[in-house]
């Protein structure tokens, strides 16, 4: 008889790596439904296309670098919640052209140039949003508007905060338009209520943990909420900041990337407030209506130096040696 | 409820086939081979030549140095060989095969009986830790240390708590249950013993939750006996609540030192069957010979059994029914799945440390490979003693010896491998960084030994 000889232990949690990533494409699901009712069936189409050419260019530069199993391992879900939720940070009318270029960006130049899955630095559907932002400003500011509304073309609420001010905004949507999503915008910038449904089942699955959303969320609401409280008049209120704008998307399901964000919990504590912060600065004074993809990538930049200092106290180690 | 401090995982507990069964005897197999590294520390020594006679209960290996101890025959009969083979530890070491004589063995049996007039106070305890070195009592757990040594702490440590270890963490493993169920007042008997030795008073029992009968049957023995300073504490079934250093913290909420033994905090945690081979070695002056090992898993009658040592697998499987179908059988364990080790064939024999026989088929062990670290953090946050597993592995691979130095407190528990998503093989690393950092100290105390040719070298 034949015994295998295997390492301890002998047994493994059920939750592998493709249960882990199709978890979150999942979870993605109700945004791009919302996304898809409100701007049409060619939001499908960005969708469907930016997932597609991320597996296939996965599967590409996998056949490249002479790895066997090149469509198996392009299927193992990560390539596919890159193309979904570069998807998630494009204009509904982005030419699809565009959408793929987004895709060479992050699949072949975010990640797989610096090693494949695991080994990237930056996340990579935020890398690939930043150039297409950078190269083709036009078409990944041209938003279209929403189901029901009377004109072609809208603003998102923070573009409109920075132009006009916040009276405009005010004027124009109240806080139940953000929550439910009827304003203009990114697919994924839509409804708040679609992305937390997605964040419960994450959370609720274990997939990702609460650290990173949480002081991300709160540390938003805490640096827009002093200046709130300080000039009402001028600043919007904590829950436009949190309602709006990637930060729901950027906060469960952009900032919880595994690959880029740090590996302990008190580490994703400071990520996430980090990132929290930096959009903060960016929304309100930078030159860009937006910041989330931008403190991302800067605190992505950070996380290794975030894992070497806040590394978990060992157990039977007193203060003074840990 | 009580639980250890952080971390951990909760493993499907499949404790259901075995559960409850009473303990069977089967029947003696035609022969025994017994090992002498049944122990952590140096093997025993070989007492007996080919073609002796032994009797149950004779010495056939003698206790060799500090940390070690005898090992007894658990069958009448004629030594066959004397050979150096694999043990179910993985190591080969020698070993002595002992034909059984199934009459004689019936009847030496017989003379290992309670003693009704024995009166635990007239015995020291000084007398008492000699009968239980004399009787080759190990940890019974899993680990196998000599327990004398565990009762002998050193002079300027005060000893408070002695921590009964019920806990039986690992998936599969049912036989300390099973014991409590059926022994119960044997076991408090033991543990009287072992609170003699150590001249403590508090003595805490810890059982995972799961095991209620045990828990209230405990419980209710410990009134009855008018136990006093005696605590049954029911803890939360979470892996590795049994781990000494868990198990200390749940139970006590004291913290063992990195590198240090839990006589550091006061304490000595033995195990249920330990204790109860301590009440055996002293009301039935018995030495440690057979022992109750859980067979289960793709087994036709899982359960409990009262094993010899020396037992093959083969012929404890056979007793357990066989396999459900052999030609399905993928990898059979000794111990738990969690802490166990897979072996390489049948013919290796139940050793003291041998607490199951967990046999997985090819439905139980799905093969995926190893993928990259997609720096998940989940290793990190079950780990039990704080560390960061998925770090020390790649030092362990890019033998990075400065890195490794927290590789020690693993105790490879082997949570982090368990919830890894890529199924990557943690422990396996970790354990090969122990021995990386092993290597690169002994290399720097050989150096800072002979400094000359170090300076002949930094010349060259």
């Amino acid at each position: 008889m034949n015994l295998m000889l295997t390492s301890s232990p002998h047994c493994r949690a059920e939750q592998g790596l493709k249960a882990v990533m199709y978890d979150v494409v999942l979870a993605l699901l109700p945004a791009c439904g919302v996304s898809v009712y409100l701007f049409g069936w060619r939001t499908l189409a960005v969708i469907l296309v930016c997932a597609s050419s991320a597996v296939v260019l996965e599967a590409g530069v996998l056949y490249l670098r002479g790895r066997k199993d090149c469509w198996q391992t392009a299927f193992d879900g990560s390539a596919v919640i890159t193309g979904v939720l570069l998807a998630m940070n494009l204009p509904p009318g982005i030419p699809l052209w565009m959408a793929c270029v987004g895709s060479f960006i992050a699949i072949v130049v975010t990640k797989q140039l610096f090693g494949g899955l695991g080994y990237n630095i930056f996340n990579p559907a935020l890398i690939a949003r930043v150039f297409l932002l950078i190269s083709y400003p036009v078409h990944m500011t041209a938003w279209t508007a929403p189901l029901g509304s009377e004109v072609v073309t809208a603003a998102t609420p923070l573009g409109l905060l920075k132009t006009e001010g916040l009276a405009k905004v005010s004027a124009q949507w109240s806080n139940w338009d953000f929550f439910l999503g009827h304003t203009g915008g990114s697919l994924g910038e839509m409804s708040a209520l679609a992305l937390l449904l997605g964040a419960a089942f994450l959370l609720l699955r274990k997939v990702i943990t609460w650290e990173i959303p949480l002081s991300m969320l709160a540390s938003l609401g805490l640096f827009t909420g002093i200046f709130w409280l300080v000039n009402p008049a001028q600043y919007a209120s904590p829950l436009f900041h949190l309602l709006t704008g990637g930060a729901i998307l950027g906060a469960f399901f952009m900032a919880t990337d595994m690959v880029t964000s740090p590996i302990t919990s008190k580490g994703m504590l400071i990520f996430g407030a980090g990132i929290g912060l930096i959009t903060g600065l960016i929304r309100l004074f930078g030159g860009f209506p937006e910041g989330v993809s931008f403190a991302i990538l800067i605190m992505n930049a950070l996380v290794p130096a975030i894992d070497k200092y806040t590394k978990p106290r060992k157990f039977g180690m007193s203060r003074g040696e840990a | 409820m009580l639980t250890f401090k952080q971390g951990g995982v909760h493993p499907s507990e499949r404790k259901d086939a075995s559960a409850r069964q009473a303990i069977a005897s089967p029947a003696l197999p035609a022969e025994v081979s017994i090992h002498m590294n049944q122990h952590l520390g140096r093997p025993a020594k070989v007492a007996v030549k080919v073609k002796d006679e032994v009797k149950v209960g004779d010495i056939v290996g003698q206790s060799e140095g500090l940390i070690s101890a005898n090992v007894h025959s658990p069958v009448s009969g004629i030594v066959k060989r004397v050979e150096k083979r694999h043990s179910a530890a993985g190591y080969p070491e020698m070993c002595v095969s002992i034909e059984v004589d199934l009459a004689r063995t019936m009847e030496d049996e017989r003379r290992f009986a309670p003693d009704p007039d024995l009166v635990l106070e007239s015995l020291a305890p000084a007398q008492l830790l000699e009968r239980v070195k004399a009787a080759g009592i190990v940890g019974m757990g899993g680990a196998a240390f000599p327990t004398s040594v565990k009762l002998s702490p050193p002079s300027d440590k005060k000893i408070d708590t002695l921590l009964i270890n019920g806990a039986e963490c690992e998936p599969y493993l049912t036989a300390d249950h099973q014991l409590m169920l059926e022994r119960a007042d044997e076991i408090l008997k033991g543990i009287e013993v072992l609170q003699r030795i150590l001249g403590v008073e508090q003595v805490v029992i810890g059982i995972e939750e799961n095991k209620p009968d045990a828990i209230g049957l405990l419980y209710e023995k410990v009134q009855a006996r008018q136990l006093k300073h005696y605590r049954v504490e029911a803890l939360r079934t979470r892996y590795p609540q049994g781990g000494e250093k868990q198990l200390i913290w749940a139970a006590l909420k004291r913290e063992v030192p990195s590198g240090k033994l839990p006589f550091e905090v006061g304490v000595v945690v033995q195990n249920v069957a330990t204790a109860l081979a301590a009440y055996e070695a002293i009301y039935w002056n018995k030495p440690l010979f057979e022992r109750v090992v859980t067979v289960t898993g793709y087994v036709k009658k899982p359960g409990n059994y009262r094993l010899p040592l020396g037992v093959s697998f083969q012929d404890a499987i056979q007793s357990a029914g066989g396999f459900v179908n052999e030609a399905k059988v993928r990898s059979v364990i000794h111990g738990g799945p969690m802490m166990g080790k897979s072996v390489r064939d049948l013919d290796v024999t139940i050793m003291k440390g041998t607490s199951g026989i967990v046999v997985l088929s090819e439905d139980d062990i799905a093969f995926e490979p190893e993928g990259p670290c997609i720096r998940c953090g989940r290793c990190v946050s079950v780990c039990p003693m704080g560390l960061m597993p998925t770090e020390l592995a790649q030092a362990a691979r890019l033998e990075q010896a400065e890195h490794l130095e927290d590789a020690p407190d693993c105790m490879e528990c082997g949570c982090c491998s368990y919830t890894c998503p890529t199924r990557r093989a943690l422990v396996h690393w970790i354990r090969i960084g122990k021995a990386v950092l092993r290597q690169a100290q002994k290399n720097k105390a050989q150096k800072s030994q002979i400094p000359s040719s170090q300076a002949q070298r930094s010349n060259a």
